[in-house]
């Protein structure tokens, strides 16, 4: 019962003993870039073994990374040697261990945002080093992408450091992949248009409860301040549930501005009404995709690929579409809706423990050279996909099965093509769900904003301590345990907790990051 | 051991020879035993010293000799902690409840089906009620989820008894009620299998005599049974109250949602998001020890009143 305390305890206390016992001594940003000891070309000659902590996910059909067809095509390809370690399970949490224990591998595939609150401060602790001058040594095909870039300032801290090999895309739509989906065949059924604004939406929604849909729209609520949900419905508000830059430019936290309390309220009559799944806080994603699935649900918040997938599997003649994000007037797109920032999501970094430095990034280049490319958004030619008229095409077996791709590809460390993004997405369904599904949300978007050290520690456990709060607080109005009447004294609450301090640092990473 | 040591206190050995003459009649143990001391040594006293992190500014770049001190800097972040009156009674409420409820439970089994004379239904209670223990965490909880939502077992049951459906798992009133119960169902077969041992030992010239002395079925129970087991529960309780803070957090974590924060938010749970979530080591450290401290002021004074009341202690 007691374990997992003590084994929290016992594994940061065994791992910190480590560290204190084989504390580094590398000082920051103290690599020298030396002559270049291999060849430019691949396969490189060497005996060396790199070792490798990457947040991948490992394919169930293989006990070991290294077995998984792109690692090895990875070894026979750079005559590279490496060994890769993959968490399982709580992939931050064995981050946070590693990282505490002080003993790293030669490099770490992580979204450093999830690090101690910034990839500068992974720099400043001495875990990874900047990479500006190894990469013009040793990395000229990540170095070509990176400086033909329009948005190259994601991929750097504010200093101008690079941290790591970045994951490219080649379109800002790319990084579009959940919204609405509505069950299209009740549509027709109850005489229905796709809704756009709100009141569209309460219409449609209503309507199916009316005509016997038990749960019209459901969500897993535990994790409403998600980028699957914090936009919808907020948005028609103009405010979302999360920090945003607001019209003026201004950094923005939405659960304190007055729209949001309008949204609350809002879905507070939705849930009474019986419209919004009464158990959408306690739901998870199975359920929520087997209510969809077998009609108890008539709207759910999820990714597109899902669309193809219910729609291939569908028995009881559903048929499921996506539905444009609520808006304020009929007719206008909205808002706010879910878009992933540029410039934020796993990087390749070399860590102070590495001792060959150019190796690693050349293992980590060939990702960005040509064939790396095609290696990591098709898989092996011939095998997964196959050149028609110079365009990738994956074969008939893999492009009706993603899933079977995953052993084969990875879209990290390298640049993800559109082509591939489309043959993904290719069912006529997916890519008119990616059309409704655009909204004004570009301009909101908070971007790889990099915080100091400072910074962090001045905001992060305030910000942790306000969403705890607003988390709990927000479920509870919507579900009515508590009255409406208390909400000034939520918003003052919030900004006693600090609220104002942390936007007010938000704001000066935002100009900073403007001016870059 | 005892009556080695009593024997030999008698003598008025010194300990050191004492320790030799044992050592020697005893190799066989002692190499036995090793690797257990071993295993304590590596893993429960030498990451000791890393506590001094809980007083230090920990950063892994440092290490945590060279980090800096900051004495007590993250427990007064920790008492001054919005959180911190709600997590720290919400740990001892759910600990305290759950020891009221599950701890009888495991002895009543046991009595229970000692008192049973077929084996084959002794031994199919048993396995039965051994088994949700081995199921993992993760399962038992998605279990628990399913049976709780509204149209799952428990869910329906509830509905019918009180005429209202409702999402169990959302409401805080329930929360408490939820772990308890599926805590029970998970550890009562298993908790019983040391009463079992200790009933085993009982022997039966007891029962006999107590027939013949006129007792029933009940009053063999009440006058043999549970004496006779009456230490072996004694030393339990004191254990599990030595651990009345560490609630684990894995099945809290698995079962909460911001929804029932309110009962459901504990010190490991805080810990967890604290330490490993936010990267504050030092801070989640603070809040570690400070649980264990109580543990032990817990665990020192049951164990006093026990010697006091019923001459039975761990010390």
């Amino acid at each position: 019962m007691k374990k997992r305390l003590a084994l929290v305890l016992a594994g940061v206390l065994t791992v910190s003993a480590l560290a204190g016992c084989g504390g580094k001594t590398t000082e920051k940003g103290n690599v020298e870039v030396g002559e270049a000891k291999y060849g430019t070309t691949y396969p490189i000659e060497t005996d060396e073994t790199l070792t490798m902590w990457a947040n991948y996910t490992l394919d169930p059909k293989y006990k070991k990374f290294e077995e998984q067809p792109l690692a090895k095509e990875l070894e026979k390809r750079t005559g590279i040697k490496v060994e890769y370690t993959i968490p399982t399970g709580d992939a931050k949490e064995q981050f946070n261990l590693m990282v505490a224990s002080g003993d790293y591998p030669d490099i770490i595939a992580y979204d450093w945002y999830n690090c101690m609150g910034s990839p500068t401060r992974a720099i400043e602790e001495n875990i990874i080093i900047p990479l500006n001058d190894i990469i013009d040594a040793y990395a000229p095909n990540v170095k070509k992408i990176l400086d033909s870039r329009e948005d190259k300032k994601n991929f750097m801290s504010d200093n101008g450091d690079i941290y790591g090999f970045p994951s490219f895309t080649e379109h800002p739509a790319q990084m579009m992949y959940t919204g609405p989906i509505i069950r299209a065949d009740y549509l027709e059924k109850f005489g229905l248009e796709i809704p756009q604004s709100l009141e569209e939406w309460d219409n449609v929604l209503r309507t199916f409860k009316a005509n016997g849909v038990e749960n019209p729209l459901t969500f897993v609520g535990k994790t409403l301040a998600s980028d699957k949900t914090e936009t919808f419905v907020f948005g028609a508000f103009n405010t979302a549930y999360r920090y945003y830059v607001n019209d003026e430019g201004k950094m923005t936290y939405g659960p304190i501005e007055p729209e949001f309390k309008q949204a609350i309220e809002f879905l507070h009559t939705w849930y009474k009404d019986g419209i919004l799944d009464p158990e959408f806080a306690s739901v998870d994603d199975d359920i929520v995709q087997k209510k969809i699935t077998d009609g108890r649900a008539g709207v759910c918040i999820q990714y597109v690929s899902r669309i193809a997938k219910w729609n291939g599997a569908a028995t009881n003649g559903a048929k499921f579409e996506g539905a444009p994000y609520p808006s304020h007037k009929s007719g206008e797109k909205a808002e706010f809706g879910q878009l992933g920032s540029g410039g934020t999501g796993k990087y390749g970094a070399i860590t102070t423990a590495c001792d060959d430095v150019e190796l690693a990034a050349k293992f980590l280049d060939y990702g960005y050279t040509e064939d790396g490319i095609k290696l990591f958004n098709y898989g092996i030619e011939g095998e997964t996909y196959n050149i028609k008229d110079g365009v990738a095409c994956f074969t008939d077996e893999y492009l009706n099965d993603f899933d079977q791709l995953n052993p084969f590809t990875s879209l990290h460390l390298t640049f993800h093509e559109v082509n591939r993004f489309n043959q993904r997405n290719m069912m006529p369904e997916q890519q008119e769900a990616l059309v409704r599904w655009e909204t004004n949300m570009a301009k909101h978007l908070v971007p790889a904003i990099t915080p100091t050290s400072e910074e962090s520690d001045a905001t992060l456990s305030k910000e942790n301590n306000i969403k705890t709060y607003v988390e709990e607080k927000v479920l509870k109005y919507i579900t009515g345990y508590e009255s409406m009447d208390s909400y000034d004294e939520f918003v003052a609450e919030i900004k006693n907790m600090g609220i104002d301090e942390v936007l007010k640092i938000k704001q000066a990473q935002l100009e900073r990051f403007n001016n870059r | 051991m005892q009556k080695v040591r009593k024997r030999n206190e008698k003598n008025s050995i010194g300990v050191a020879a004492f320790l030799k003459r044992d050592f020697l009649r005893n190799k066989y143990k002692y190499l036995m035993v090793l690797p257990v001391i071993i295993w304590y040594i590596l893993f429960c006293y030498k990451p000791m010293y890393g506590v001094i992190i809980a007083f230090k500014d920990f950063s892994p770049s440092k290490g945590i000799m060279g980090s800096d001190w900051v004495g007590f800097k993250y427990f007064a972040e920790f008492f001054g902690s919005v959180n911190f009156v709600r997590i720290f009674t919400n740990t001892i409420k759910l600990s305290f409840y759950n020891l009221i409820f599950s701890f009888p439970l495991p002895v009543i089994l046991a009595v229970l089906l000692n008192e049973v004379k077929s084996k084959i239904f002794k031994s199919t209670i048993q396995t039965i009620s051994y088994f949700p223990h081995f199921i993992s965490m993760v399962v038992i909880c998605g279990m628990v989820t399913q049976f709780c939502a509204m149209d799952g077992m428990i869910g329906k049951l509830f509905a019918l008894i009180t005429g209202q459906k409702e999402a169990l798992l959302q409401n805080a009133k329930y929360f408490r009620t939820i772990y308890i119960a599926s805590e029970i169902w998970q550890q009562t077969g298993f908790n019983s299998i040391i009463y079992f041992a200790a009933l085993c030992s009982v022997n039966d010239e007891l029962y006999e005599a107590a027939a013949l002395d006129g007792a029933g079925r009940i009053q063999k129970i009440i006058h043999v049974s549970i004496p006779s087991i009456a230490p072996t529960i004694i030393i339990m309780l004191i254990l599990k109250v030595g651990q009345i803070m560490n609630v684990g957090s894995e099945k809290v974590i698995l079962l909460y949602n911001p929804l029932t924060y309110e009962t459901a938010d504990i010190i490991s749970s805080y810990i967890y998001r604290v330490g490993l979530q936010e990267f504050n080591w030092s801070l989640s450290t603070a809040v570690g020890l400070f649980n264990n401290i109580i543990n032990i002021v817990c665990l020192v004074s049951i164990n006093a009143i026990s010697k006091k009341v019923s001459e039975t202690s761990l010390w």
